[in-house]
Parts: C-alpha cells; sequence; structure tokens
C-alpha cells in the first residue's frame, strides 16, 4: 500500500529546498509517496490532515524563521490551531553554529508539533554548514520510522517479532499450532490474476507453487469472465494484475473492473487479501490497476494482510519479497475465517528452513553432486544508454542439469553483475544457437547436446531490445490490442444440469482440437519463431494469427465476430504476411503443428475468400499450371499475381534484365529453345518458357487434380 | 555407383537451368547414377498445400511412390522439394488415415502407392554422409581458393529433413566448402528464410530478408554464395539488385548453387569457373 508523506520545506538559500528534493526521491524506495510543499504555500489545515510530516527548515537571523516560512509559523503558533493527534513527524533543523541561537527554527517546529499532539516517530537532527552526514543519517532513520505508521497486519506482526528469536519449533507447542491450522478445515486461497504479457498470470503459477508450502490449496483464476460475487465466500484472496497503456486494467480485467467499481459490488468482510501491481516506472499511471484493486477491495471489506507491492519491469525481487510475508499472513487465517498473527513469524521461520519438516516421515534422501561441464558462452549485449551492442564470451564450468537460466544467474552473481535478462515466465525466452527457448525451463546438458558447447544467447528475435537479453513486448501487445483478441460470445442453446444451471455443450473431438489449437506454452516465444516478422512492421505475427484461428473454429464465437477474424486474418498483416511458414517446422512437434495450422487457417480464407488478392491468384495459377502440365510454370505465376504493373515493375527495378542476362553470370547459353524466339523474353537467360511440355502420363496428374480439389 | 532416382525440384529445368547444367558431370565425377523419374511432377511448393494440403501431400507421395517402384531413394538439389518431401513422408507416418486416404487416391488414379521405403536426400547429405567428404578431397581439380558463405534455408533445417546435420547451427555446407579448398565463412542467417514462396506477394519483406542474408554474409567477408535451394536461389541471385535498392544493404555477390560449386571443383565448366572467379575479383571483394 503506498504511504503519502508531506515533505514540508522552509528555506532562505536554497539549502533546505536542495534536501527537501533529495528526501523526495528517497522516499520512493521506502514505499512513500511524496508531496514536496513550500511552507511558504502549506497551510496549517494541510498539515492537521496529513498523516506523515518530514520537516526541513533552515534557521535565519537571530534564530528566525526564514522569511518564506514565517506566515505558517505564526498560523501553528495562533489560539485555536487544529490539534495533530494523527500526525506522525520527524525535523532535520538546518543552522550554523557559529550563531547563538543554532537551529531555532527547526526546534520550535519540533516542539510547537509535539504540542499539538503530533507523534515524534524519528528525533530531530540538527545540522551544521557542513550537514551532508547529519542530514543522511536522519534520513536513513526518518524515512522507515515514517513509513512503518500504519503498516499492515503482517507488517506490524513482523515488526514487533522482528528482534526475537524464532523458537526451534519441533516440539513446542507453536509447532503444534501450526499443525492444527495447516489441517483446519477450509484452506483455499484464490489467486485471480489481471495479464497482458502474461508476466501476471506466470507470477500467479509461481504464487501457487509457493502457497502449497504454508500448507493453502491455491487456485489460479484469470480475471476474465470471473464471477466477483463468488469471492464474498473467499476467506483469502491475493490479486495480482498488470497495468496497461495509461494506467488501464488489461484487456481481461475490464469487465471484473466494472462490476467491482461499480455499486453491485459484493461485501468482502471476510476475506484477507493482498495486491501484487506490475507496472513500469517509465509509465505515468504506474502499477495503477494494482492500486485499484488495493484500494476498491479495501473499500468492500477486504482485511489487508499485507501491503502491496508495486513492481517494475524487472520484479523478481519485489515479488519475492511480497509473496513470503503474504502467504505467511493468509496461511495465518484459519478455517473459520479468523486471522492469527501470532502464527505469521513461524509460518515465515518454517518456509525459511528455520522450522521443522511438517511431514511425519523422516526420509533423508542423498546429496547427489554432478560434475561440472566447461562450457563457453557468447552473450549479446545492448547498451542503450550508448547504444552499442556486441558479444560478451563468458568461459565457465557449470553443473549440465542448469538450465539457461541458473547459468544466466551464475554469470551476474559471478562475472559480471550489469548483464540484464528476464528471470522466469513466457518473457524469459531467449535465442541460443537458432532455438527458441524459455531460459527458465532449458537445460545447459540438453542445448550442448544439440548446440555443442559454444552457446550463443541472443534476445529474442521480432522484439525491440531494451537492454542485453531483455526485449520489450510493446509492439506485440500492440499488434495483440489491434487483432481483439477477446472472446464475443455467441449465442446458443444450452444443457441443465441437475442443480438448475445452464451449461454449453461442445463436440468433445471439436473441444480437443481447439485445446490443441490453444495449447500454446507462450505467446511470446511463438511470436518469434517467424522468420518475417523483422522485417514487416504490420505482421501480427504467428501467435496472435493462431490466437484469432482458434476464435474462428470456436463454436462459442459469434458469428459476426468470426467473420470480423477472418476479414482481420486476410487483410494486410494478418496470415498472409507470413513469407515463409516452412519455418516453424523448425522446432520439433510443437512447430510442425503450429505449421499444419497455419496452412490450415490458409486453405480454410481461401474457401471463403476464394482465390482473392495476390495471394490467392498465386495459389490459383500454381496449382493451374500444375494441372496443366505437371510442373510449375513461373511465367505463367509472373504474368498472373504480378499483372502488368508488376512486370512493368521488374522492367525497371532490373529484376527482368538480370533474368535475360542470366546467362552472363552462369555461362549457360543465351537461348535455351525454340520458344525464346517466337515469344521473347520467356525462353531467353533464366526467363522460363511461356509453355511448359506435359510431363508422361500427364492425364494422372489431371484426375487427381479432379478427385481431391476441383477449384483447379 | 550408388544410385538415385532424380528430382530436380520446381526450378532447375527453367530459370535456374545452370543446376541442370552441372548435376549430372557432377554425379558421374563422384559415382553418382541419376535416373529420371518419367512421370514425376511438381511437389507443390508448398503453395497448393495453402489451398489443400491433402492435394499436395498427393502429389508427393506420387512421386514418393513412383520413386519408390524403382527401388530407389530420391536425390534431388532443391531444399525447399527436399522439405516437401520429408513433411508428406513425415506426415504420412504419423497419422494413419492420411497415410490411407492418400494411397486409396494414388492407387486408383496412379496404380501405384507409398508404403514408406523410399526416402528423399538432399545432395549436400548424401555428398557428406554417403560419397564422404575425403574422397571428394581427393577428386578436386580446380580448387574454390576463395571466402565461401553457404545458404541452408529453413526447408531442410529441420527435424527428419536435415539427416545427421545439426537443425540449428548446420556445418555440412562449410566442411564441403573447405573440402573443396575454398574457406567457409559463418555468419548469423545462413538458415534464416529469404521468404521465397511469398517472392510474388510480399514482395517487401521477402526481399528485405534477402537483403539481410545476402549483407550478413558479406559482412562476414564473403566473397561467394552457394544456395542449397533452388528455389532461395533464385530470391538471391536474380532479385539481389532490387533487394540493394529497397534495403541500400550491400547485396552484390556472385551467388551460385551448390550442384555448380562442386561441379566447378571437380573441374566441370572450366569457362564457368573462369567467369565465376571474375566475378567475385570485381563484385565480390
Amino acid at each position: 500500500m503506498s504511504k503519502p508523506v508531506l515533505i514540508l520545506f522552509g528555506t532562505q538559500s536554497g539549502n533546505s529546498e536542495d534536501l527537501a528534493s533529495q528526501l523526495a526521491k528517497s522516499a520512493t524506495s521506502h514505499n512513500l509517496v511524496p508531496t514536496v510543499v513550500d511552507m511558504e504555500a502549506a497551510t496549517v489545515e494541510q498539515m492537521a490532515s496529513s498523516e506523515r510530516i518530514l520537516i526541513i527548515c533552515s534557521t535565519w537571523g537571530e534564530g528566525e524563521q526564514p522569511d518564506a516560512a514565517e506566515a505558517l509559523w505564526d498560523s501553528i503558533s495562533a489560539e485555536g490551531a487544529p490539534r495533530m493527534e494523527n500526525t506522525h513527524f520527524s525535523v532535520c533543523a538546518l543552522g550554523d553554529t557559529s550563531y547563538e541561537f543554532f537551529c531555532q527554527s527547526g526546534k520550535d517546529w519540533d516542539l510547537k508539533l509535539e504540542e499539538l499532539g503530533a507523534k515524534r516517530v524519528f528525533d530531530r537532527q540538527d545540522c551544521d554548514v557542513d550537514f551532508d552526514d547529519t542530514y543522511a543519517a536522519w534520513a536513513n532513520g526518518a524515512l522507515p520510522a515514517i513509513s512503518a505508521i500504519g503498516e499492515s497486519v503482517v507488517a506490524d506482526v513482523l515488526d514487533e517479532s522482528a528482534e526475537e528469536v524464532i523458537p526451534p519449533t519441533s516440539d513446542d507447542s507453536t509447532s503444534g499450532e501450526l499443525d492444527e491450522i495447516m489441517v483446519d478445515g477450509d484452506r483455499k486461497l484464490v489467486i485471480l490474476f489481471g495479464s497482458q504479457s502474461g508476466n501476471s498470470e506466470d507470477l500467479a503459477f509461481r504464487a501457487k507453487s509457493k502457497a502449497s508450502e504454508f500448507g493453502l490449496n491455491a487456485e489460479v483464476i484469470d480475471m476474465e469472465g470471473f464471477d466477483l460475487g463468488l469471492l464474498s465466500e473467499t476467506s483469502r484472496l491475493l490479486i495480482i494484475c498488470s497495468t496497461w497503456g495509461e494506467g488501464d486494467m488489461p484487456d481481461s480485467a475490464e469487465a471484473l473492473w466494472e462490476i467491482a467499481s461499480s455499486d453491485k459490488k459484493p461485501k468482502l468482510t471476510k476475506t484477507h487479501f493482498s495486491v501484487c501491481a506490475l507496472g513500469d516506472t517509465s509509465y505515468e499511471f504506474f502499477c495503477q490497476s494494482g492500486k485499484d484493486w488495493d484500494n476498491v477491495i479495501e473499500e468492500m471489506g477486504g482485511i489487508r494482510v499485507y501491503d502491496r507491492a508495486d513492481c517494475d519491469v524487472d520484479f523478481d525481487t519485489t515479488f519475492e519479497k511480497w509473496i513470503i510475508p503474504t502467504l505467511a499472513g493468509l496461511a495465518s487465517v484459519d478455517g473459520s475465517g479468523t486471522f492469527h498473527p501470532e502464527l505469521v513469524p513461524l509460518f515465515i521461520s518454517l518456509v525459511d528452513g528455520k522450522g521443522k519438516k511438517t511431514s511425519t516421515e523422516d526420509l533423508d534422501t542423498p546429496v547427489i553432486s554432478r560434475a561440472a561441464i566447461q562450457i563457453t558462452f557468447k552473450i549479446f549485449r545492448y547498451n542503450p544508454v550508448l547504444i552499442e551492442n556486441g558479444w560478451d564470451t563468458f568461459e565457465c564450468k557449470m553443473p549440465g542439469h542448469f538450465s539457461i537460466l541458473d547459468a544466466l544467474d551464475t554469470i551476474k552473481s559471478e562475472i559480471d553483475p550489469t548483464l540484464s535478462f528476464r528471470r522466469n515466465g513466457p518473457l524469459s525466452g531467449v535465442i541460443v544457437n537458432g532455438a527458441v527457448v524459455r531460459a527458465d525451463r532449458t537445460r545447459l546438458l540438453d542445448l550442448i547436446n544439440l548446440c555443442g558447447d559454444v552457446l550463443k544467447v541472443e534476445p529474442l528475435p521480432g522484439y525491440q531490445v531494451v537492454k542485453d537479453l531483455v526485449i520489450s513486448t510493446k509492439n506485440y501487445d500492440e499488434h495483440r490490442i489491434r487483432s481483439k483478441p477477446w472472446m464475443i460470445p455467441a449465442t446458443r442453446s444450452a444443457v441443465t444440469t441437475a442443480s438448475g444451471i445452464n451449461i454449453g455443450m461442445m463436440d468433445m473431438s471439436q473441444a480437443t482440437e481447439l485445446h490443441v489449437l490453444g495449447d500454446i506454452d507462450s505467446p511470446q516465444l511463438l511470436h518469434s519463431f517467424s522468420d518475417t516478422l523483422p522485417y514487416d512492421s504490420e505482421y501480427i505475427g504467428p501467435a496472435l494469427v493462431m490466437h484469432s484461428w482458434k476464435r474462428i473454429n470456436d463454436e462459442r464465437y459469434s458469428e459476426k465476430a468470426r467473420n470480423s477474424r477472418i476479414d482481420f486474418l486476410q487483410n494486410d498483416g494478418g496470415a498472409w504476411s507470413e513469407s515463409d511458414s516452412s519455418v516453424f517446422g523448425r522446432h520439433g512437434d510443437y512447430g510442425k503443428t503450429i505449421s499444419n495450422s497455419f496452412n490450415e487457417c490458409r486453405s480454410e480464407l481461401i474457401r471463403i475468400k476464394g482465390f482473392s488478392g495476390k495471394h490467392g491468384r498465386l495459389v490459383k495459377w500454381y496449382g493451374l499450371s500444375v494441372k496443366w502440365s505437371g510442373k510449375v510454370n513461373e511465367t505463367t505465376l509472373y504474368r498472373q499475381v504480378l499483372g502488368p504493373l508488376g512486370l512493368v515493375s521488374n522492367l525497371f527495378s532490373g529484376v527482368s534484365m538480370r533474368m535475360m542476362l542470366g546467362f552472363t553470370r552462369t555461362g549457360a547459353k543465351p537461348f535455351r529453345s525454340i520458344f525464346s524466339l517466337l515469344a521473347p523474353p520467356a525462353g531467353i537467360g533464366k526467363i522460363p518458357p511461356m509453355i511448359n511440355s506435359k510431363v508422361e502420363a500427364h492425364h494422372e496428374v489431371v484426375n487427381l487434380f479432379n478427385k481431391l480439389d476441383k477449384r483447379f | 555407383m550408388v544410385k538415385f532416382a532424380y528430382y530436380p525440384g520446381n526450378v532447375a529445368r527453367a530459370a535456374s537451368i545452370e543446376v541442370e547444367d552441372c548435376i549430372q558431370p557432377l554425379c558421374s565425377s563422384l559415382g553418382i547414377e541419376l535416373i529420371e523419374i518419367p512421370k514425376a511432377t511438381s511437389d507443390g511448393g508448398n503453395v497448393i498445400s495453402q489451398a489443400s494440403p491433402i492435394l499436395q501431400h498427393t502429389l508427393v507421395a506420387r512421386n514418393m511412390a513412383l520413386a519408390e517402384n524403382m527401388n530407389l531413394d530420391i536425390l534431388t538439389t532443391c531444399a525447399s522439394s527436399h522439405g516437401i518431401h520429408c513433411e508428406t513422408i513425415g506426415a504420412m507416418k504419423d497419422d494413419v488415415n492420411l497415410r490411407s486416404k492418400i494411397n486409396s487416391t494414388l492407387v486408383e488414379v496412379s496404380g501405384v502407392e507409398y508404403s514408406g521405403e523410399s526416402n528423399s536426400k538432399h545432395l549436400l547429405h548424401v555428398l557428406v554422409e554417403e560419397i564422404g567428404l575425403e574422397k571428394i578431397k581427393s577428386l578436386v581439380k580446380n580448387p574454390l581458393d576463395m571466402n565461401v558463405a553457404g545458404y541452408y534455408g529453413p526447408n531442410m533445417q529441420k527435424e527428419g529433413a536435415c539427416s545427421e546435420d545439426n537443425v540449428f547451427s548446420p556445418t555440412y555446407l562449410e566442411q564441403l566448402i573447405s573440402a573443396l579448398g575454398g574457406k567457409p565463412v559463418n555468419y548469423d542467417l545462413k538458415c534464416q528464410s529469404v521468404g521465397a514462396p511469398s517472392l510474388l506477394t510480399n514482395q517487401s519483406s521477402s526481399l528485405r530478408m534477402t537483403a539481410a542474408v545476402l549483407s550478413d554474409a558479406k559482412e562476414n567477408g564473403a566473397q561467394m554464395m552457394v544456395s542449397a535451394c533452388t528455389l532461395s536461389h533464385s530470391n538471391l541471385d536474380t532479385y539481389q539488385v532490387k533487394a540493394r535498392r529497397i534495403t541500400g544493404k550491400d547485396t552484390s555477390m556472385p551467388v551460385i548453387h551448390l550442384a555448380e560449386m562442386v561441379a566447378f571443383a571437380l573441374g566441370h565448366h572450366k569457362d564457368r569457373f573462369a567467369l565465376l572467379k571474375t566475378r567475385v575479383m570485381i563484385i565480390g571483394s
């Protein structure tokens, strides 16, 4: 949860103002949201309504307030000044020991606020003219102290127990309490995620995996299509949500947010919750969606067990810091929905390995040592400040079972801390010696067997590189929005279950087919399968083509939306923009499946749209020329696909001339056959003849075409 | 003498006639006998499959069945054709229903069926794995003596189509270039597509892809490029000027086909090799 802090400065020479600016920058790292105000512009009412105030004030003349602070000082010193019992504060006083009334103004503010009932969270610091060190000491103490004001229930508990030594839990009563709560009725945890690029979804599954260590039975649910009313009976809730565009919800979370922010929202008085917000500090509305969820769940009566985590693009560290105390808090909610604060540190120590095994069986497994392998890593580097790129080579010895991610982590921690890469999830993808792989799931040994012991690691192609191996998915996300990937349901007949609920029905084979089409581990990685993408900014890429193709095949999708999807795939940037779909075949069986689906998608487009456009004409005339002679007639293709204008363009761009003069490069004869004299330029140089001779038993070819596809 | 049923691909007897001029002499030097498949047709070029996958599979299966009747494997000089053959062979192995449907059509139309015994082989794989680099080296009469970038393309760089070579980091072309007395040039984009199937329809991206491959090879010191794919060869050679105009990249480089390179090194078409060396001196350096 973000915590506003009012930073007031009273300055004469500018020093206090400079320090106030520095303080504001430091405050953000303490989860504080600073507002810096000159005392000249501040009011007493503003001070009284602030829960947290930090003051930096210089002294002028004979212990006087700076001119800019005079009016505020008069107001706060006047009779009837408001009480400040809810305010917490600390003061940094600037002065000069060569004067009699050293730091008097700051001392006055310190005493005055205390008089009015405000609570001092950190002792005043009096600074001499050489104030750098004393200011730093004050800021380092005052910021965490003021940030701790109003922490969540778990944070309070943790603060209280910070100095305590967690006792061993093997035989004492607290161990029994843990065991008891972990088998006590409902241990369900709902993890709701709202994802645009897949990061939130990935973190949701990481949270689920971690939750099992706390004895929680977690269920990960996409916000898309979720019924908010179901939460009213939920006692444990985690929300992981990314922010999109200008502080907007991800597409999948829009509908749920509309309900949550309306009057129809349910009461969640039994629900203990915490929020992890994903965002990008380079945007104005950093983590806004997560902030909105945090506020609205609180408004609905939810009990925040741990403060919201606001994660930047490099979210791993923040997430890891947040997830343990959050899960400890949620795990400390018993089956009846009662929170047991005394169990929080025990849960944390349990997961930290300080506690005992909860299993009753004491199984010892041997430590398995694996020989390290000598590997050479060539890693792509990009410096976004200098706009320079190149390759760094690292000679390493690592165990073969390490993942690429383990290897990158090791290089970063032991050799080069400046190396940047994504750690987990679909975006951890990299190219290793040409293979598109997920860094967190691919073993070094498998890559060495595939590619040899020199591993060349590059960022995924088709994306803009942010730094080293970190890519920006901005273009992909924009294409995704353009492709309108959301489900637009059709009105369907339904059957009624025994409990009276209407449910839709789908043929099993179609459901299986749909599942196969949608069984994409990482759309961002599939996006990189295409060789065309880096050369065609309009092309939406194979992942989004496949997504639209899946929608088209889904009978739950509305007819109108289906037609719109078909038009979308038929147009520029759609399915025909892939210049060579055979490239998907590089990626094993999965690539073969994608390649086949891509072909089926194009076949369907031709079936619906006919042989229209250049692509349709190419397919039609290719087929016809093979049917007519058994061979391809390239001259026919050029003429029919490019049309007269295209042929003229080839003439002026040098292509036709280069074809005609092919014999000057190959040393072959300029004229190949009689056709070159009868119908030039066909047959001259490398320009094929106008008419092909037929293959033997040509009638078989014609029969074959007639039997299998009468459109040709 | 090793025997193969010869499948020239879709363009070796049209726009890429130089391949046809070289394949027979080089095979006779290496003890390879190529036997025509008289009734063979186009394999559909991965274009017909865009309207009718089953039709393309049946065309390919028919060619394979004809070779099988000759008790021979198919040898082709075109990576695209080889990739297409392997796709159909794999699909018929994996899907019993598909195999049955294709074969019943073939029996009805041509009186043949494909059992899966005959395989498709690319010239490059036959040279490296069956003839052997040592034998080829011993037969070299005119060493290449230049920096040569090998272009594989994407079609034969997939499991089941690349034989024993590596899918992602192939080295067969480089080994062959060395055996023929040339200096192989390593460059990143040797397996990247040049968009040959979409040359007429997505020309802009196809030419950008072509320019990227050529300029990458050139930046890495190549004086000449050799293509294992007849179809891609057309992009790399005929369209290199247009690719340069569109991208502004340096794409000027002689590009020849694998069959030409081997034939020249084995002493065939000395006049053509002399012409090539002159072109390399003028535009390849």
